[in-house]
Parts: C-alpha cells; structure tokens; sequence
C-alpha cells in the first residue's frame, strides 16, 4: 500500500520503472530491448563466416520463441490473474495467424505454381472460380492487420459474453474453450471451408513487398516480436498494477464475494478474455511469417494445452513467469525433439504432473525455495 | 462316402474335358449340345467352364490338347492349367485353340450360368445370383425361376425368387401378367426395381392402366426406401450413442462423485483396448472366449491403474479442479508414449469373434451384427452401473458422498476410501468399455484422445452427477450427429453438434438434467 502512495506522486520515470515489475521482469525486458539493437545488427552486418554471427535460422526461432512469449503473456492475463483457465488461447493465436497468412497469399499474387493473379494456388487447385467474399480486402496491409486484432477478439467477445454472461466458470469454461479450439480445427481442415484446408497457407514470397525470407526482413520480423512483446508486456503491468488488476485478482480469489461488494465481475472477466484474445492474435499475426506456414494444426487442442505449461512452469500470475516458461520450454523442446521425440512428450507430462502438485508457482517457486534455504542456514 | 465323393468328382472332371474338347468343332448346333451337357455337370468347375467361355479365356493348347485357362494381360496370354490349376507362364498365341462362341451361344452360356448360379452355392450366392438376376433381366430365366420356387423351401430365397420372377414378369409377361407383378413389387427396396418400376411408369407405349400401378407401385417403394433409411441412420445413431455412452460413463462416474476432471480418461479407455489385444495374444485360437475373458482382465487391470492416479496425483490436487485437469493431461500424454513404446505406434487389430461379425437383414435393411452387440453391451453395462449406484451399499454411501459430502462424512463415511473407490471404478468401467471399442475401431495410442471430447460434451450436455443425463446426452448427440450427417457431411456435423453444446451450456450451464437437492459445495 504505501509503496503504491510513492509511485502515485513519483515522476514519469519511476512510474516505467514501477511497470517494469520487480526485478526479474526488469531484468528480462532490459535483456530484450538490448536484444533489439543488437540480434539484428549481427545477423545483418556481420559475416556468415563469424563468430558473432546470428544466423536466419537462429533468429527466427527466437522470433518464433518470442510469439509465444507473447500468447504465454495473453493466457498469463487471464489465468494467472483472473482465474479462467482457457484450455482454447490456441484458437486466437491461429486466427490471428490466419488472417495474416491470408494477407500473405495476397501478396503472392500470380507467382504461385498455377500463376493465376486472382486465385491462391489451393483454390485454382479446388477449381473455385471466384475468390470467396471472406477474402475481400486481404490485399491490403492495413485491412489485414484490424483483422489480426478485430476477428479473435470479436470471437473472444462473442464467446466470453455468453459464457460469463451465463455463469459458466471453472472447469466448464475450460472444457468448452476446449471444444471451441477443437471445433475450429474440425472447420479449418476441410477444405471447402476456404482456408486451404490441410496444408493451410504457405509459399509466401513478400511482406510489405519485401522478400520475406530475406536478412533484413527476417530482422525487421524480429525487431517487431520483440518490441510488441515488451509493449505488450508493459500494458499488462499497467492493468494489472492498477485498480482494475486488483478486482480480477479478486475475481480469481473469490468471485462470488466480488460479485456482492457490487462490481459487475462478468463485464471485467469479458473485458480482460477478450484483451487476452486480441494479445493472442497479434502473436499469431507475428509467427506465420516468421515460420513461413500456418495450419489447422494450430487449432490442435494439444497445442492449446502446451500454452497452459509454459504458463504454469514460469509461473502464474507474474506476467514474466509466463514469458520466462514459454521461452524455457521451447527451447527445451527444440532440443529434446532433436534427441528423441519421445523424451520429450514424457518430459512434457512429468513437467504437467510435477509443476501442479509440487511447484503451483512454477519456477518461481524455486526462488522462494532456494531463499528460504539461504535464510534457514543463516 | 468320402472315396465315392472323391470318385465321382473325378468321374465329373473326366467328363468335363471330355465335353471341352468336343466344343473344339465348326458345328455350332452341336456346340449347343456340349454345353447343354456341361450344364448338367453342377459342379463349381462346370460353372467355371462356361464362365471363362463366355469370357473368350478357355483355349486348348494344340500339341498335347490340354485344356488351358488363360489371362490376358498387355496382351500376354498368361497360360494356367485349368484341372489341375499349375501356372503354366506366358504361351504364344498361335499355340493354343481358342474355343469360339456365337451370339446365339453366348444368350445360352448366359442363361445356363445364371441357373447353375441359381441353384448350387451357398444361400449367401443364391440370393447374390437372384439379384444378379434382376439386373439383366433375361426372359428366359423365368421358366428355370419357376422351377425352382416349386422345390425351394427356404423362406429367404422364396422371398427373393418371386422378387425376381415378379421383376421379369413385370417386363416381358402379357398384359394381365405385368399388371399382378407390377402390383406384387409394391413396396419393395431394392434399387433395381425402382428402376425397372420407373421406366415402365414413364413408357408412353404402355397401356394406361399398368402405368398408373406401375406408378402406384414405385410411390410405395419409394416411401419404404425413405423409411429404411430412417431406420438405418437412427440405428447408426444409437450405434454411436452407445459408443458415447461406452465412453462417458466411467467419466460420468468419476466426474459427478468426486468432482475431478480426469483427462487421462480417454488413455484408460485406450488401456482396455490394449488389455483385449494381449488377452488375444495370450489366447490366440479362442476368439469368443479371449474377448470374453479381456471384460474383466480390462476392469482389473484400468481399474487398479485408476487407484495408483487417484492415490500418486488426485489426491494431492482435491479441491483445485483446474490443477486435476492439467496434472491428469500430462499423464494422459505419458501414458500414449509408454503405450507407444510399448506396443509400437502402429494400429493393432483385435479380432472380432463370429458371433460378432457378418450381417443381420430385416426386410431390405442390413445391420451389421457387431454394431448390434455393442449397442446391447452399451445398454447392460449402464444397467449394472445403475444398479451397482442405486442397490449396493457401496452405491449409496458414493451417492451420498455426490449430493452432500460433509453431511456423508459426519454420518461416518469415509469419504476419502469411497473417493478412491469410486475413482477405481470409473477407471474399470473406462477399461471395459476400452474392449468393447477394440471391436469396432482400430487399437492405437491414440485411441482415446479421439473419445474425451466427445465424452465430455456427453457428460456436459446431460448434467454432472446424473447418470441418466449421460445416457440421454450420449443418445441424443449420437443421433443427432448422425441425423444431420446425410444433409452436411460426417465432419461438418461435428462441428454443428460442438457448436449446439456451446451454446447450449450458456443457456443452461449445468446440463440437461442438474443436481437437486443440497449440494456442500455451490
């Protein structure tokens, strides 16, 4: 409380430096922002042949590791802070992705395999004649971008008003999300259903008429993930350090006493899902061009449930926890897949089984272990 | 009698060749003749005779006369020996006789097969033949028809026969004929009539009034068809039910008892599956009886892995549902890969007993049997669930602990032991119902994701703690999916069906039929 009295009267300056967290988060978003300046310098400016070099494949999977940090974030928002277990985030990460992916094809235009100027390759290869309505207006960059924000948050809106708004809580939210993720998937692997069915969308030549596999572009990609991420991340610490973060720590706690002090919690809890949501898409929006593909797989209620690990390993309710464990298992994940992909589903559900029961707050826990052993011995 | 058999077969075969080599002549009346005489052969070789005749594939090989049956392939003529059935490799052309037929020759072979067919095999071939028969619709088959419909005593192929006669008379009879067979085929379902019912519907030569029965007579054959096909999709409907049923009821058990969301549910469905392909293994020359064996070997075996979650990971995680949920996925995703590496990542197939396999037919509809047994399972172990909760002690203290379970604690149940007891349960009836699904799917690690999101709609849809919700939710999503299936496709019908619970759970968050009564907790 009377920290909080100090920042109220405090300058600009310490009020960022208040956003910023405690330390570890402060650490890790000055870590990221010298990562901006300098990742992209070496992998443009510096020999392939170098030491220093950061190779294409290495920066775009710290891109790609940092998207999810940022999908970790939007679920971090809403688990870790207000309670809803959302066993679904991976629909608004693929729509978002999608909508970009679709711009993408746009930008194709008549070099696809059948050169035809109107049509992607799938639908000349379906026979469509026509582009479908839903794919007026990707051509534009501008367009496509509202899309990454409007479609996953208007279904986030739609979907969370009438879960919420129908009292629809705990492990029924969960298994509904879930069969919302589930549905999608189902949708988007026909392929009539005009997404490119199967094999989603791929072959991308040009972002922003840019090669999209070249050096600066790649860097340009990472520059963007990064800075959106500690954009992003700062706008959570701002929501949730401000009154607004207390009621939904007051909805995860005890909704039903909220609910009687006279705050409407469902109209808070529709509010933070669909921010969540919006977070989530931009995070897809900037993965597919940095993997170059997106498809139905993404919607694979598994995938949904992998976001909920790298949550649950950093930590809930830190924000830096959830970006922290995003990043810590993916690079694990690189690593094992290599050594055997068996290992690391085993790993996968070990971490599942042991994080929930011996480590709630994930990592984080382990801080307050080791610093409770350093006290003790003193 | 074995060595008269024997004899005469051998008698048959000897006079066969002979009649083949006869055929070897420029006479075509007394080619006629021969094959009357073969005809007379009812054996499966004298069938094949004319059969590879009427094929042009017969040939005699000119040096030593043997009689050869030949497939062309690329033009190749691929020689075999057709008594004793030895490969006799390529054989040029200009080697061998081939045994030449007329059109007039051909209408006899025609017919000739079709009465052999007709009147040697199994019923299964009679009836196949007489449908065959339909189709062609030959005239001259009729008087070979009658003849048989005065000795036939078997009701299936008295059925069939006067189908076929009907069908023929229907075409080529004479005016008062026509008119009783058209209005005999009334009502009847299969495809051929229709068709031949439409044609003469909407043959302007005919006289009027045949036209207007024929007419008569394919409205009612139509509305039959479209009730046949009721019937088959309401089946295939309860046929998935009861597989929903098979699946959610371990879960509806778990789920509504002890309030613990288990997503290893599916895997221990999976785990069944797997017990009923070792119990196979183990029994390899007893299908009936390693099937029968697997149901409580799978209740054991699921049933003991259920106390190990309960006691290793539940326990620690009561009253933090989320945490369950999580906790019971990643040893979902460690029980597929021990399976996979186990039992290798490839299907497994469990062989389904005779008893199980082959068709039922009621009027024109075939039901496969194993769908019926599953649907008949599905049913008795709901009912000994039922009564296992409503009439044993053990079902009324875990009922008990369901509706209020301080108030069943103070009344001095241990509510921990009914708790892991419960949970052992679910898990067993999981496992059986994991071996009732290992008849009509493929055994994968995989299997039991493809059921636990289905099987939690299920239990969503019909209220927790409510086993007859299940059983009405399993029902009617099975229906319902199938249902809607002919109009969309099977995949969009999912979607559609996912997309009602959605919002049907908005509109009544607690299922189809909730809990009364005074709940412990909200």
């Amino acid at each position: 409380m009377n920290k909080r009295m100090v920042e109220k009267n405090s300058s600009l300056f310490t009020n960022i430096n208040f956003l910023l967290g405690d330390s570890i988060g402060r650490y890790l978003i000055y870590l990221l922002a010298i990562s901006i300046f300098i990742l992209p310098i070496l992998h443009v400016y510096i020999a392939e042949d170098s030491l220093f070099h950061v190779s294409s494949y290495t920066i775009s999977l710290l891109g790609k590791y940092l998207c999810f940090a940022l999908l970790a974030l939007s679920l971090d928002l809403v688990w870790g802070y207000t309670g809803i277990l959302s066993l679904g985030h991976g629909a608004f990460f693929g729509l978002g992705g999608y909508m970009m992916g679709m711009h993408l094809m746009r930008e194709i235009g008549d070099r696809g395999v059948y050169g035809n100027p109107l049509l992607p390759d799938f639908m000349v290869f379906l026979n469509w004649e026509e582009l479908p309505w839903f794919w007026y207006g990707f051509d534009s960059f501008l367009f496509s971008c509202l899309m990454v924000i409007l479609i996953p948050g208007l279904l986030a809106f739609i979907f969370s008003a009438l879960a919420f708004g129908s009292r629809v809580t705990g492990v029924y939210f969960s298994i509904i999300t879930q069969a919302l993720v589930f549905t999608l998937m189902l949708a988007f692997f026909q392929n009539d259903f005009g997404f490119g069915g199967n094999n989603g969308l791929t072959d991308f030549k040009d972002i922003l008429g840019k090669d999209i596999s070249s050096k600066e572009t790649r860097a340009a990609l990472y520059i963007c993930s990064a800075t959106m991420l500690i954009l992003s991340y700062l706008t959570c610490r701002f929501i949730v350090s401000s009154k607004i973060g207390n009621i939904l720590i007051g909805i995860r706690d005890r909704e039903t006493r909220m609910r009687f002090l006279g705050y409407n919690t469902t109209v808070f809890k529709i509010i933070i899902f669909t921010f969540s949501a919006v977070l989530a898409g931009i995070a897809g929006a900037l993965y597919v061009p940095q993997v170059g593909i997106i498809n139905p797989g993404e919607f694979s209620p598994i995938k949904s449930i992998e976001i909920v690990v790298w949550v649950a390993l950093g930590g809930r309710g830190f924000l830096y926890g959830a970006i922290i464990g995003a990043i810590v298992v993916n690079v694990l994940k690189s690593y094992l897949t290599i050594i055997s992909p068996e290992i690391w589903i085993i790993f996968l559900g070990l971490v599942f089984i042991l994080v929930t029961i011996y480590l709630p707050n994930g990592l984080t826990d382990l801080k307050r272990i080791i610093k409770k052993n350093i006290y003790d011995r003193r | 009698m074995a060595v008269i058999n024997v004899n005469s077969l051998l008698a048959d075969n000897n006079k066969l060749r002979d009649y083949i080599l006869e055929l070897d002549t420029k006479d075509f009346n007394e080619k006629i003749i021969t094959i009357e005489n073969i005809s007379q052969i009812k054996t499966d070789l004298s069938l094949k005779t004319l059969k590879s005749i009427l094929e042009g594939r017969l040939f005699i090989r000119k040096e030593d006369r043997k009689i050869i049956l030949v497939d062309i392939i690329k033009r190749k003529y691929n020689a075999y020996d057709f008594f004793q059935k030895t490969e006799l490799g390529i054989v040029k052309k200009r080697k061998l006789k081939k045994i030449k037929i007329n059109n007039q020759i051909r209408n006899i072979l025609n017919s000739k097969i079709a009465m052999l067919e007709l009147t040697s095999g199994t019923t299964e071939q009679k009836i196949k033949a007489i449908y065959d028969v339909i189709k062609e619709g030959n005239p001259e088959i009729l008087k070979i028809i009658n003849e048989l419909l005065s000795k036939e005593k078997n009701k299936e192929l008295i059925f069939s026969l006067n189908l076929a006669k009907n069908s023929i008379l229907a075409r080529f009879g004479n005016q008062t004929e026509k008119l009783k067979a058209i209005v005999s085929l009334a009502g009847s379902t299969n495809n051929d009539i229709v068709n031949i019912l439409r044609t003469i519907a909407e043959d302007k030569s005919l006289d009027k009034n045949i036209k207007i029965e024929a007419n008569n007579s394919l409205q009612a054959s139509l509305r039959n068809i479209k009730l046949n096909n009721i019937i088959k999709t309401t089946f295939f409907g309860l046929s998935l039910g009861s597989v929903l049923l098979l699946a959610a009821i371990g879960l509806a058990i778990t789920f509504g008892v002890v309030g613990v969301i288990n997503m290893a549910h599916g895997e221990l469905i999976m785990l069944g599956a797997y017990c009923a392909y070792v119990v196979q293994q183990l029994i390899p020359n007893n299908i009936s009886a390693s099937i029968i064996i697997s149901l409580p070997v799978a209740f054991v075996f699921t049933g003991f892995v259920g106390i190990l979650i309960e006691r290793l990971i539940v326990k620690n995680l009561y009253g933090r549902p989320l945490e369950t949920l999580l906790a019971t996925f990643g040893l979902s995703l460690i029980l597929q890969q021990i399976v996979r590496s186990i039992f290798s990542p490839l299907n497994k197939t469990v062989y389904s007993p005779e008893w199980m396999s082959g068709i039922t037919r009621i009027g024109g509809l075939e039901l496969t049997n194993n769908r019926i047994v599953i649907i008949i399972f599905a049913l008795l172990i709901f009912l000994i669930v039922i009564y296992i909760l409503k009439k044993t002690i053990f079902g009324m203290q875990m009922r008990a602990v369901t509706q209020n379970r301080k108030m069943a604690s103070a009344m001095g149940i241990n509510t921990k032991k009914i708790d892991m007891f419960t949970f052992a349960f679910g898990s067993g009836v999981a496992g059986v119902a994991g071996v009732a699904l290992s008849q009509i799917t493929n055994v994968g690690p995989n299997l039991g994701q493809n059921y636990i999101i289905d099987s939690f709609m299920v239990v969503v849809f019909g209220g927790v703690g409510n086993l007859f919700g299940t059983f009405i939710g399993a029902f009617g999503l099975g229906l319902g999916n199938k249902l809607l299936e002919p109009y969309v496709g099977a995949i969009v019908s999912k979607i559609f069906i996912l997309l009602f619970i959605i919002i049907f759970i908005q509109f009544r968050p607690k299922g189809l039929f909730s809990l009364k009564g005074r709940m412990a907790d909200e």
